[in-house]
């Protein structure tokens, strides 16, 4: 061993090895240095693309505020191109988009996203905005759904709050009553102590068709203002619905004494007036009164049923209108009028059958809702 | 003082120095020791250059287009980048043209695999100027020629025989495109099916481990970040198969658009006059440009948008657009002759077709077909297999793009449609086209494949009678009086007893030993015939070539042609007349003549 070490190699075997091992040496050492001039970059690359995206997004927002929302979703998309992996960069994106009415790419880029995360809340509401947009009703229903019980980040409590309210206003400019009963049914007892909200949600409520709780609503609004004429208003229109005209008649003219402007009280008000001067139950008038006012309810009931299904219930159009051509004497006016009254109540089952139930005649909705209990 | 320290140190310095004399040399005389070492090295040192060259182009693309930036800087920056780079590849890098794939095969199969230092710093200095500046091509194919010539630069030095040179500049290739596109196994496919063009390659184990070595450091320095995102996609319904087959059709008449625009685009810019030359890449540049003006989309290699087809962010009209572009930006600046290859933009459009026939299918079928992003990811592999025409990559590649099995089936029936529509309507593939057209004939995979088909039994033939081992020699001379064949086999009660030639039993009679058996001259001449595998011979389904090589080391120009189950079992003879007139070679009555006086 020592032996050969103490030889020196053959010469051209020396100078050979000498560049094989200076070439592999190289190779190493190069290796090494563009191991860290690598690491140096990537650390770079990282940083600088990590703040042109979030510069990128900051330039968005600030854009969409001003208006500029083709701007902002070119910058949206150079910062999501830059980190795909940002849920608020594609979510800013797609909210771009939604905004300049790209409404297909703005579904594509927020159906992406929720490939990533399916129950992030506030993608499931852009896009249930998407789908409104779009005029697919029920689709954004179910996004809504989602985003109330997705995922959501800070604040969470307010923000599924309010898409429950955005659902609540679509299903009721659909009027989809049972649907919003099951959305309102939620807030009745969680709805932080506001007024305003109170007294949306008992408006809300006689939209879907549940005056009493709308009654409620209304009342505890009343008890922290007494004075709140909405809310008695509001009061008025819950007990038509449920038939308690009177209690109605005076919550209006409360409402009306308070704000003497408001057109909508009034018609409300005129409404309950016209109703209580219709009514053929009412315990306060006599059988001539009440056959007389019969009488009116089967002829308007009539004329109803002729605009929209003049077809609808022909038979008994037909007898409605030789009953009404009669002339009974004083002592048969009760019978008569017991079977105008039935006649009526007839026709108008037939007519929710045969007729939309939009552009109803109020006062003989009421009055018939009244009847029918 | 001095004198003495150097006495004390001087021992223990030779001792250092002998061993690792011997531990080289050792080294050197062990091929597959030195292939496996080199393999590593190659493919650390090869992985980390290509992600230098891919964080470099990236943060100087961000810096040339800031966001926000002006409309005219998409105009101005291609077009100055285009006219730099232009003089510089005409000036000092005339190699550095192009994509990269077609000069890294003709380096292994003419040039014995020597790619100059310079043409691996031009080629990254100029391809990182060009595709920052946001020429329409891509970044594997300079990657490729870059690892390849990285391996070539260090065989070289190392001093290694030109045979190795060769072997080694696939291993670099595999290594650059495993690191340019975070697809090792496709990579090693890719330098086998298409830089070799030979899946059965000897240098299979020295390129995994060089394509795994570079994958792993392209993690270790980036992360485990696929190159696109992808949705898992899957076949809705088997009917949807049908749909992929239409891409399949789509994908392969679009690939056969885009290859012979391409050609011709490049014949034409070949035609205009030499000092054209370096102002040619201005065009393409300044195409790219207006494109870019108007649809920023065009420019650069586009994975983000690539990226945005694959998960269905992109409408109808927008991947429509974008590929009917990129097939015009991408034929212009690579013919023009900008530095820059054709993987990335092949990538590119394959997505956007298969975004649009996705996006169609959506629309007929929506309850049976899936998304839009599904059909760009298998337009991809389409587009790869038209335009490359490496299916088998391009399955592969896609799969590990994706990590998903469940599309490969779609994909496999695409790909082949598109493969085979590629092929009937553009015969030539597009790197040996290209190559053809720089006055390269390099061999294709094809004629390789023909070639490796020949086998024995094509050139097999009855041949002369065989000498019995106890016929005297001047009986023997007597047979062979008036026949061509140069060598004759010789049976015995055990069947082939060996091979001898016409010109020794000549030689043994005017010496006088007529009366010798043709056994003892046998034994005379070949003391081992009785081993088996002494015997001279070939198989019916051993390659022609191999029977050739034989005829060289035995010096027969006639070798039996035996059973594999048996040795000595005769099954027929080939000739040399015969094998050269297997691979085509005609008129060759004279050459056995020729073969026998100078085996004489």
């Amino acid at each position: 061993m020592s032996d050969a070490s103490a030889a020196p190699p053959a010469p051209v075997q020396s100078a050979s090895t000498s560049i094989f091992v200076a070439t592999f040496a190289g190779a190493l050492v190069a290796t090494a240095l563009l191991l860290f001039l690598d690491l140096f970059l990537a650390r770079v690359d990282r940083r600088e693309s990590d703040a042109h995206a979030a510069s990128d997004y900051a330039d968005g927002l600030g854009l969409l505020a001003a208006g500029r929302a083709q701007d902002a979703a070119a910058r949206f998309s150079a910062a999501v191109a830059i980190d795909r992996q940002n849920a608020n960069y594609a979510l800013a994106l797609g909210e771009a988009l939604l905004g300049q009415g790209r409404l297909t790419e703005a579904e594509a880029t927020l159906k992406a996203l929720l490939d990533r995360a399916e129950n992030d809340g506030a993608v499931n509401l852009t896009m249930a905005h998407v789908m409104m947009r779009e005029g697919r009703a029920a689709e954004a229903t179910a996004y809504f759904h989602r985003a109330i019980f997705g995922h959501w980040g800070a604040d969470s409590v307010a923000r599924r709050r309010q898409a429950r309210f955005e659902l609540i206003d679509l299903l009721a400019r659909r009027g989809a009553a049972s649907e919003l009963l099951a959305e309102l049914l939620p807030l009745e007892d969680t709805s932080p102590d506001s007024i305003a909200l109170r007294r949306k949600l008992g408006h809300l409520f006689i939209q879907a068709g549940s005056p009493a709780r709308a009654a409620t609503m209304f009342r505890e609004v009343l008890r922290r203002d007494s004075h709140d004429a909405d809310a008695f208003a509001g009061m008025g229109e819950a007990a038509l619905a449920l038939g308690n005209f009177r209690t109605a008649r005076a919550d209006l003219a409360e409402a009306a004494r308070l704000q003497p402007d408001d057109d909508r009280i009034a018609s409300s008000l005129a409404v309950a007036d016209t109703v209580l001067a219709l009514d053929p139950t009412a315990r306060d008038i006599g059988s001539h009164e009440r056959y007389l006012r019969s009488r009116e309810l089967l002829g308007r009931t009539i004329a109803t049923l002729g605009v929209c299904a003049p077809q609808g219930g022909s038979a008994r159009a037909d007898s409605a209108a030789a009953l009404l051509a009669s002339t009974p004497n004083r002592a048969r006016e009760e019978s008569s009028g017991q079977e105008m009254l039935s006649l009526a109540i007839d026709l108008w089952a037939a007519r929710a059958a045969a007729c939309a139930p939009a552009g109803d005649d109020q006062v003989l909705h009421l009055v018939h809702r009244r009847l029918a209990q | 003082m001095s004198e003495s320290n150097s006495l004390v140190g001087g021992a223990p310095r030779a001792s250092w120095y002998g061993r690792v004399v011997e531990l080289v040399e050792d080294l050197r005389r062990h091929e597959d020791r030195l292939a496996l070492l080199l393999s590593l090295v190659i493919g650390a040192l090869v992985g980390l250059v290509v992600v230098a060259f891919i964080l470099l182009t990236g943060r100087l693309a961000a810096h040339m287009y800031p966001s926000g930036g002006a409309g005219w800087r998409r105009v101005l920056v291609p077009t100055l980048g285009s006219l730099v780079t232009g003089y510089l590849l005409f000036r000092f890098f005339p190699d550095a043209r192009g994509s990269g794939i077609p000069q890294t095969r003709a380096a292994i199969f003419i040039h014995d695999g020597r790619i100059s230092l310079r043409t691996v710093f031009g080629k990254f200095l100029c391809c990182s100027a060009s595709l920052a500046s946001g020429i329409a091509l891509g970044r594997e194919g300079p990657s490729v020629q870059i690892g390849a010539g990285i391996s070539s630069v260090i065989a070289r030095r190392l001093g290694l025989s030109t045979a190795q040179v060769r072997w080694l500049v696939p291993v670099g290739a595999s290594a650059a495109l495993a690191a340019a596109f975070n697809t090792p196994i496709a990579a090693v496919l890719f330098s086998l099916e298409e830089i070799m063009g030979d899946m059965h390659a000897p240098i299979l184990g020295s390129v995994v481990l060089s394509s795994t070595t570079s994958w792993m450091v392209l993690h270790l320095v980036l992360g485990d970040e696929p190159l696109f995102h992808v949705a898992s996609y899957h076949l809705v319904d088997p009917a949807e198969l049908l749909v992929y087959a239409v891409l399949g059709i789509v994908g392969g008449l679009g690939s056969v658009a885009f290859v012979r625009l391409l050609l011709k685009l490049r014949k034409g810019f070949g035609r205009l006059p030499p000092w054209t030359v370096p102002l040619q890449p201005v065009v393409g540049g300044l195409c790219v440009g207006i494109l870019g003006y108007f649809v920023p989309a065009v420019l650069g290699v586009g994975y983000d948008h690539v990226d945005q087809a694959l998960s269905g962010e992109l409408v109808l009209r927008v991947v429509v657009l974008l590929a009917a572009l990129k097939i015009v930006a991408t034929a212009v600046c690579y013919a023009s002759g900008n530095a820059g290859g054709i993987f990335g933009p092949t990538m590119f459009i394959g997505a956007m077709i298969g975004g649009a026939v996705g996006h169609v299918a959506h629309l007929l079928f929506p309850a049976s077909t899936a998304g839009p992003g599904a059909y760009a990811l298998v337009g991809m592999g389409t587009a790869f297999a038209g335009i490359i025409r490496t299916p088998l990559t391009s399955v592969i590649m896609i799969f590990e793009v994706t990590r998903n099995y469940t599309i490969i089936v779609p994909l496999m029936i695409s790909n082949l449609i598109a493969f085979y529509i590629s092929q009937r309507f553009q015969h030539e593939p597009i790197y040996e086209a290209l190559a053809r057209q720089d006055g390269l004939h390099l061999p294709s995979g094809a004629a390789r494949q023909v070639a490796r088909q020949l086998r024995v039994s094509t050139a097999l033939q009855a041949g002369p009678p065989p000498l019995a081992a106890n016929l005297p020699l001047a009986e023997a001379a007597r047979r062979l009086a008036g026949t061509t064949f140069g060598s004759w086999p010789v049976v015995d009660d055990r069947g082939l007893a060996g091979m001898i030639r016409s010109s020794d039993i000549t030689s043994a009679v005017k010496s006088g030993r007529g009366s010798t058996s043709v056994r003892d001259l046998l034994d005379e001449l070949d003391p081992e015939t009785s081993d088996d595998e002494a015997v001279p011979h070939v198989h019916g389904d051993q390659p022609l070539g191999l029977a050739l090589t034989r005829m060289g080391a035995t010096r027969h120009t006639v070798l039996p042609v035996v059973s594999r189950a048996n040795v000595r079992s005769l099954l027929g003879v080939v000739t040399l007349p015969d094998i050269l007139r297997a691979y085509g070679v005609e008129h060759v009555s004279d050459v056995p003549a020729r073969t026998m006086v100078r085996n004489e």
